[in-house]
């Protein structure tokens, strides 16, 4: 079954981009010079290979790919979504092996990273101009709190150790706390006892 | 009558000289609503092992392909784009309503500069010696009456290095399967072609056809003894169809 898997894979995956590069001309203009170069993504569990192959302003995700293939990535899936999470520079210290030539896959890194999708307009055609609008200023908005609520976050944690660490007493003083703790309960023990033997003297004097 | 002058026509044993003019009537009869059927029987798949047929020819611009029973032109119009002006496609044909459907549904996509059509017979090719980069045969092959013979003219026809792509319905390798895929081909099958193409009969052919088509094996076998190399085939959808492919040394 997995061709067939594979193959709808492939499919779907080269429609969701070529989708998205319809709203982001700037990166659609970036992909002619990628022109004859293909990109091979081989994953080793599960079992699946894309070659990503640029035809004009469009993207093909391949399953099968006949040479040459300028540069070929090898892993397995969770390498490759370790790597998804990482602002990544180069490859090093992962374990995924590359085959081929590195500039270009420095070249592709660096189109991905210019992505600029307007989803704004994505959206706009979907569902109308003026419901895309209150959608996007919805999520900017909230967004943007998020983001100002992130950013500030680390201050406050910072103020809030700090006041908490004033407030609470170093060792010496909490030894001298607890050593006068003590002496109290040691004094009170001492009267109690002296209480009750005067106590005994009064009720056994006749 | 001699043994050797029968063939199979699905599970009936037709004489030989028979089977083609048989076909012919299934098709002629199932072509107005094949790409509809296709769709339906298949649930779209059948665009996904087109698709990984396509990717497997390695096609560039300015190659020749000849697409034998390339029926309504699914794998021609891809090969249209792929080879560009300067290459050439020729989606052949022995059926002459397939062949029409295909040609009108190119037009309307508006794909007619470098397709050009031509009703043939794939047991013998009109085509030179050495002509063609790249052949298909998709959902044909188990249709042609002397496989074998067919297997020579495509290997005649293609350049030195050149290579064939077989996409056909094959053996599943699983047993579960086997069976789920027998009930669906004997039973819905016959039915779905009754109520959308009005024809339960060819439909029957066709589920007939696909068990009396040679196994993997069997097909990458007749390549090699036909004088292909490096044949080798990839099984999709658990073996319901399998891809073959083949080069001419």
């Amino acid at each position: 079954m997995s061709a067939t898997r594979n193959q709808l894979l492939a499919r779907t995956l080269e429609l969701v981009i070529n989708r998205a590069l319809r709203y982001d001309p700037g990166s659609r203009a970036a992909l002619a010079k990628l022109d004859q170069k293909v990109l091979g993504v081989i994953c080793e569990a599960p079992k699946l290979q894309c070659y990503f192959v640029v035809e004009g302003e469009t993207l093909r995700v391949q399953q099968f790919c006949e040479p040459p293939i300028a540069c070929q990535l090898r892993g397995k899936a969770l390498d490759f979504a370790a790597l998804a999470g990482r602002d990544v520079q180069t490859l090093a210290n992962t374990d995924i092996s590359v085959e081929g030539n590195p500039g270009v896959l420095a070249m592709w890194l660096d189109m991905i990273k210019a992505l600029e999708v307007d989803w704004e307009e994505a959206l706009g055609d979907a569902i109308g101009s003026l419901p895309a609008h209150w959608v996007a200023t919805g999520v900017r908005s909230n967004t943007q709190w998020l983001k100002n609520r992130s950013e500030k976050l680390p201050g406050y944690l910072t103020s809030l150790v700090t006041e908490e660490l004033q407030l609470t007493p170093n060792p010496l003083e909490a030894e001298h706390l607890y050593h006068a703790i003590n002496q109290t309960r040691s004094d009170t023990a001492r009267l109690e006892a002296r209480i009750n033997q005067l106590k005994q003297r009064h009720l056994s004097t006749p | 009558m001699n043994n050797n002058d029968m063939t199979d026509f699905g599970f009936q044993k037709v004489k030989t000289s028979e089977k083609a003019e048989k076909v012919a009537g299934v098709f002629h009869s199932v072509a107005a609503k094949y790409d509809l059927m296709n769709d339906l029987m298949s649930g779209g798949v059948h665009r996904l092992w087109k698709r990984a047929t396509i990717e497997m020819s390695a096609a560039r611009a300015g190659q020749q392909i000849l697409d034998i029973a390339g029926g309504t032109g699914d794998l021609t119009e891809a090969f249209s784009r792929i080879v560009g002006p300067e290459g050439h496609v020729v989606l052949a044909d022995i059926n002459g309503s397939m062949l029409n459907v295909g040609r009108d549904k190119l037009l309307n996509h508006g794909i007619a500069q470098n397709v050009t059509f031509a009703q043939a017979d794939a047991q013998t090719l009109p085509f030179a010696d050495n002509r063609f980069d790249c052949i298909t045969i998709a959902f044909g092959l188990r249709n042609v009456t002397d496989k074998a013979l067919a297997l020579r003219s495509m290997l005649r026809v293609l350049k030195p290095g050149g290579r064939l792509l077989i996409l056909e319905f094959s053996k599943p390798v699983s047993q579960t399967l086997s069976q789920l895929y027998d009930k669906y081909s004997f039973h819905i099958l016959p039915k779905m072609g009754q109520w959308v193409a009005g024809d339960a009969q060819s439909y029957r052919y066709l589920a007939e056809s696909i068990r009396m088509h040679p196994d993997q094996n069997t097909l990458k076998t007749l390549m090699e003894e036909a004088g292909f190399t490096q044949c080798s085939y990839t099984n999709m959808t658990g073996g319901i169809v399998a891809l073959h492919k083949g080069f001419k040394p």
